[in-house]
């Protein structure tokens, strides 16, 4: 037989008028796969989807098609799902479901109608293959399942008596095939049963009531009362049940009691239960909804990572034969930035609202590459080989929900970008995970970005900002992320921002601004800075000032080559160009480095005053700031201003001065100052660079 | 009940295997233990049981659903060949010459080939693929005397024509996707051959091929074909009951496949007597099967000679019946004959009803009352004119079939006076045949609506003719009770030109004799009682045959026995 490298799995899910979604292919990643984005992003979509085309493995269905899954003014919904990486038996298995008889993917598509007027219900329809030809063996799709553990809202009620189903079904899975040990466990019961019958309050209890009833019944045959508790079965001791944790000396009676945090941590081990019937079917989807609701984040990563590994086990092993494949497959929402990082960013698949006219438009303009005689229409009669002689379907007569007309109506779809399709290649992909794995920045998490190189310069952006922006374009940057990347190797998160796929047709940002410094080289370190020492900048550009910003000062931009700063915006803008979004870019560059900068405004007026706040703000780093306050005008403002940074960053390097804490205390004047309603004079390109974030 | 050691071998033995399994040999019983075992702890994998007919089918369905459920549910499959080719052999490519359609399959073509030059209509269903091309093969449609008769007298040039044309529109069909039989077993064996199908392997443990007998070489090529793909195959037959001859099955190919060899002898049906006459007819010499039956009080066989064929054999049959609670059977090769033992010579099967048809048709039309009662009297007609089955006629008469009946029909209601049915009657005797033709037999013969009785029983015109007693027996082919068991079975051996050939046979145990072949089915449907009704002249040659083996047979002469029309009623 073939060894496959990758086993079964759900490849690709198709939603298409399915609640917020006009049309969205979404790819999952064989073992996990972490669907990110803000809320309302269309995240639990893409889990209700699933949800409705797989069986529930506990046997329980509890989500059933409705009106509310189809989307505004569309007729019906339709659910595509392709399952790749099948093994021969499983191509035996779902054999009819194949594009082809050697194809190793099997696709199944699930429409519903909205009921018309004179219907009751309607049922779903399932169809097979690319062509949507009709079901012929539907209880193989029983082989699909999943397990779905919903946000974690409220543990303590859910593992509480009003839900015994938890409790009962792991008692239920424990005693599969032992009749002997079940009936033992209920004989107990039993025995308890009687036992406590015989208490006296109990006895008493019925007595009183014999006694009553004695005198109603005189003269009949004289029926008797009895106390009794109900025959037990698994169902009813599983209600009487509750599941506790003790932690060291708490009272384990009560599960509120202990930290929530662990409340769901015992609810998702007793729906983990469940995952032990992964064992019956091909292929298990383990649905997990916002496991960061109530966990705090070192159990979302032990938890994120304790699923990735059962995945991975079942991936690998070899099941005995003759039993079933035993696959598991994860599939997480999130909008914890925290989460996202704990992964691998090719397990991530973001999803975002995009205008829905672009994509209709690319999709009319260039339908998918496989022939589907059903692609230009959804609500087309249903897709079927031509039959001669076959009538044509009822529904053609339908008036027919043209996709654009969809589109004026509801002002956006949902795009689902899989990072592991963007192109990245290996190395930038590392780097991006490092860097989040270590700031759990929210790259990922918001459309408009701004990448800075150190912390430094992210500090002060904000009071920037305030300088410059008006209240609205304020509000807009809220929304924005100011990231600090620790060097000047932009190119892999611009990569990543502004990559998209061809399932998608959409990128992660709808903006990215990248600010700079020029850096400008002397002649001995003319070349670009390789990776290496870009990495060398990142490691220790926190820590202070460093030989290679303070040399380069001395060096006239004239005679130097183009400054590396120059050079990167340059290669910034082709790539961006490249991958077609560059109207998505906006790079500025500082001259020389963000504190000579800010000192060598050529406007003197301006000048002046930013050196005001820096003397302020300088003077602020030590305690006692006096002689430094006094030093300034000497030392500083008798220069001319294109000189005036080189000082400075001298200055700081004399007394070790860090930079990351100068920019708090400048921030914190700026900030100062604006209650006073005095604006700091923000360089021109920084402006433009801030208002190039927030406009549209 | 436990299995026998044989069968327990038959469940225990490992690889593929040639059971050749006697009637009543618990068989079914023992392929689902085979099933079960070899799926056990294997949910991933299942088994195929592949019939040839739905019926068949079905009654593994029905032992399933007692025995093993999980068998009914994929990974298994229970159906016929040909579903299971068009499932897991053709699958999502389809047939070669549509790919990707969905596969259609149809019984027959429902297509005749209309050739001037061979003055005939002939049916596309006589025409059968080999090595790619189409060859005329007449066997296949038998029922077609009519048919037959004119095909033999064409020369080879007009038969190649005729072969080509066939070939253009089974082309012509099968690029739609439609498929019969033949084709289809003909593309799935092509595409088998082409690429092992390492799914199919994969996914049945055992791949189980029941009356297997039946099976034409095509379908020991797919055997063949499967087994080298890695499908573990179980190919249970009984060459014996091999009575498909005429589309080309031959049990004695069973042989070719070179698979280990099992036997289930051991009969749970029969009682002595029926096992020991049944072995009397078989083509092998050997020792009767031996009654495995403890509960079996061994009556004998018993034969009914006859002077004419008509219901006072079922009568004198149903004499015999111990009780009411007796499920009895009249089998004959012929439907006719199983007809005439008790006394429905002819006719749709419930007269009554089809005379309600007519009535509605005629007192209170509806356009679908009345097309109902057209298609009742075209059929008619058909039997008027000595058409066993539709499309039988060329076009000319089929048109003055369709043409006349709406005639009758609307003369009929035309008239005021009598109940519908006597109305159509006298409708129909004022019709002429077409020309240079006369009707088949007495009007009675072909027309047999009878009017309801009851309600406007005022207007009751003479009673007709066709209101006689018909006893409450089923009758069957032997063809289709085959795969069946009753309590009683009578065997109608019908007076014939060919009766003295078929006793030869019989005698000399002619492997080649589908007549014997058929009796020997028809025999061993009987778990308690089996009769022959035998032409007086044959009764003693019949009964020293049957005898030959150790059978008791009991001759009950006419009149002997008069029929007891306690019981009769009583079943009613």
């Amino acid at each position: 037989m073939l060894e496959y490298h990758r086993p079964m799995h759900l490849r690709e899910l198709r939603l298409r008028n399915f609640r917020s979604c006009a049309d969205t292919t979404v790819r999952f990643d064989e073992l996990l796969t972490v669907l990110v984005g803000e809320n309302d992003a269309g995240k639990t979509n893409v889990v209700e989807a699933i949800r409705l085309v797989t069986a529930p493995s506990d046997g329980r269905r509890i989500r059933y098609v409705g009106l509310d899954d189809v989307r505004l003014n569309a007729s019906g919904l339709e659910l595509s799902t392709t399952y790749s990486g099948l093994d021969d038996t499983q191509r035996g298995l779902f054999f009819s479901a194949l594009p082809s008889n050697r194809a190793t993917e099997a696709i199944w598509t699930y429409r519903w109608d909205l009921p018309s007027d004179v219907e009751r219900r309607r049922a779903p329809r399932w169809t097979v293959g690319p062509k949507g030809l009709p079901e012929q063996e539907p209880e193989v799709r029983d082989f699909i399942r999943h397990v779905h553990l919903p946000a974690l809202r409220d543990a303590d009620r859910d593992l509480a008596s009003s839900s015994p189903g938890r409790i009962e079904f792991l008692l239920r899975q424990l005693l599969l095939n032992e009749e002997a040990a079940r009936e033992e466990l209920l004989a107990c019961a039993r025995d308890a049963s009687d036992q406590l019958l015989a208490q006296p309050p109990l006895v008493r209890a019925r007595d009183t009531v014999r006694t009553t009833l004695q005198p109603l019944v005189a003269g009949f045959r004289e029926p008797q009362a009895h106390l009794r508790f109900a025959e037990p079965t698994l169902v009813g001791l599983a209600r009487d049940l509750r599941f506790s944790l003790t932690q060291q000396g708490i009272d384990p009676s009560k599960l509120a009691r202990t930290g929530l945090g662990y409340a769901n941590l015992l609810y998702l081990a007793s729906v983990l239960v469940e995952l032990d019937a992964a064992d019956d079917a091909e292929l298990t989807l383990l649905l997990v909804e916002e496991p960061e609701a109530h966990l705090h984040p070192q159990l979302q990563n032990a938890v994120l990572t304790w699923l990735q590994e059962r995945a991975e086990q079942t991936a690998k092993r070899t099941p005995a034969p003759g039993a079933h494949a035993g696959r598991i497959q994860v599939v997480v929402t999130t909008h914890s930035p925290n989460l996202a990082a704990a992964m691998s960013i090719k397990h991530v698949v973001v999803l975002r609202p995009v205008e829905t006219s672009d994509v209709v438009t690319e999709g009319q303009e260039g339908p998918d590459a496989e022939p589907r005689p059903d692609g230009a229409s959804f609500d087309a009669p249903e897709p079927s080989a031509p039959v001669v002689g076959a009538e044509p379907s009822d529904d053609s007569a339908a008036p027919v929900a043209e996709p654009s007309t969809l589109a004026a109506a509801e002002p956006s779809n949902t795009a689902a970008i899989a990072i592991a399709e963007l192109g990245l290649d290996e190395a930038t992909r590392r780097k991006i995970d490092r860097y989040l794995d270590v700031t759990k920045a929210s790259l990922l998490f918001s459309y408009r970005v701004l990448l800075v190189e150190g912390i430094a310069e992210a500090l002060l952006i904000p009071a920037f900002a305030r300088c410059v922006l008006d209240k609205r374009e304020s509000d807009r940057l809220r929304a924005a992320t100011i990231l600090p990347i620790e060097g000047v190797d932009f190119e892999p998160y611009v990569r990543l921002l502004l990559a998209s796929t061809s399932a998608a047709k959409a990128c992660i940002a709808d903006k990215v601004v990248v600010l700079t410094d020029e850096d400008p080289t002397n002649a001995s370190n003319e070349d670009e800075p390789s990776d290496e020492a870009s990495d060398g900048e990142a490691a220790d550009g926190e820590v202070g000032v460093t030989e290679a910003d303070a040399a380069p000062v001395s060096a006239k931009p004239s005679t130097a080559p183009r400054p590396a700063g120059q050079r990167r915006a340059e290669a910034l803008h082709r790539l961006a160009k490249k991958l077609g979004a560059d109207e998505r870019l906006h790079v500025a560059v500082t001259p020389c480095t963000l504190e000579v900068s800010l000192l060598s405004d050529p406007d003197p007026a301006r000048a002046a005053e930013a050196s005001a706040v820096l003397r302020r703000a300088f003077a602020a780093c030590v305690t006692r700031g006096k002689r430094r306050f006094d030093a300034w005008p000497k030392r500083i403002d008798s220069l001319p201003p294109a000189d005036r940074g080189a000082e400075l960053l001298q200055w700081m390097k004399e007394t070790k001065t860090r930079k990351g804490d100068f920019a708090q205390t400048l921030a914190g004047q700026i900030e100062e100052d604006l209650k006073l309603d005095k604006r700091f004079p923000v360089p021109q390109h920084i402006a433009d660079a801030l208002r190039s974030l927030v406009t549209s | 009940m436990t299995l026998t050691a044989e069968q327990q071998a038959i469940v225990r033995a490992e690889g593929d295997l040639y059971i050749r399994a006697c009637p009543g040999a618990g068989k079914t019983r023992t392929l689902i233990e085979l099933a079960v075992r070899a799926t056990e702890g294997a949910p991933r994998h299942g088994v195929a049981f592949l019939s040839f007919t739905n019926a068949a089918a079905g009654e593994v369905r029905a032992r399933l659903t007692r025995r093993a459920p999980r068998l009914l549910r994929p990974p298994s499959f229970v159906g016929t060949f040909d579903s299971f080719l068009i499932r897991y052999v053709l699958g999502p490519d389809g047939l070669e010459r549509a790919p990707g359609l969905r596969v259609q399959f149809r019984e027959s073509w429902g297509h005749d080939l209309d050739f001037r030059i061979a003055q005939c209509a002939v049916p596309l269903d006589a025409f059968a693929p080999h090595q790619g091309k189409v060859f005329l093969r007449p066997g296949l449609v038998r029922s077609r005397y009519a048919v037959h008769a004119k095909l033999r007298t064409l020369d080879e040039r007009i038969i190649d024509d005729l072969e080509r044309a066939a070939e253009r529109n089974i082309r012509r069909l099968m690029a739609q996707g439609i498929v019969t039989s033949p084709f289809l077993r003909s593309d799935a064996l092509r595409r088998i051959r082409k690429r092992s199908p390492a799914h199919l392997a994969a996914r049945f443990r055992v791949v189980i091929v029941d009356e297997a007998q039946d099976c034409d070489p095509g379908d020991l090529e797919i055997v063949s074909a499967l087994r080298k793909a890695g499908c573990r195959c179980v190919v249970v037959a009984d060459p014996e009951q091999g009575i498909f001859g005429f589309r080309g099955a031959d049990p004695r190919k069973l042989d070719e496949l070179g698979l280990a060899g099992m036997v289930l002898s051991g009969n749970f049906r029969s009682s002595k007597s029926i096992c020991a006459a049944a072995a009397s007819l078989r083509a092998r010499d050997g020792d009767p099967d031996s009654a495995m039956r403890a509960d079996s009080v061994d009556r004998p066989v018993v034969v009914l000679p006859y002077e004419k064929l008509d219901e006072r054999i079922g009568s004198r049959f149903m004499a015999l019946l111990p009780g009411a609670s007796v499920d009895a059977m009249v089998v004959a090769h012929a439907e006719e004959h199983a007809r005439a033992a008790i006394g429905r010579a002819k006719g749709p099967k419930d007269s009554a009803a089809a005379g309600a048809v007519i009535a509605r048709a005629l007192e209170n039309p509806s356009p679908t009352d009345w097309q109902a009662a057209r298609r009742l009297l075209e059929a008619s007609l058909r039997r008027a004119l000595g058409s066993e089955r539709d499309n039988d006629l060329d076009s000319r008469l089929e048109r003055w079939v369709t043409v006349s009946a709406a005639q009758v029909l609307g003369c009929a209601a035309a008239m005021q006076e009598g109940r519908p049915c006597a109305r159509v009657r006298n409708a129909l005797d004022n019709l002429r045949p077409p020309r240079g033709l006369q009707f088949v037999g007495k009007r009675t013969e072909w027309f047999t609506c009878r009017d309801v009785p009851g309600e406007n029983a005022s207007q009751a015109s003479s009673p007709d003719p066709r209101d006689e007693v018909e006893l409450p027996l089923g009758f069957s082919t032997v063809h289709s009770a085959k795969g069946h068991e009753y309590g009683a079975v009578l065997v109608v051996i019908p007076m014939s030109g060919r009766l003295g050939e078929l006793l030869e046979a019989w005698d000399v145990r002619d492997v080649a004799h589908e007549g014997r072949a058929v009796l020997y089915v028809a025999a061993t449907r009987a778990r308690d009682l089996l009769a022959f009704a035998v032409p007086e002249a044959v009764a003693d040659s019949v009964v020293s045959l049957l005898e030959r083996q150790g059978a008791q047979v009991e001759v009950r002469a006419e009149g002997k026995c008069p029929s007891n029309h306690a019981d009769v009623q009583q079943r009613e």
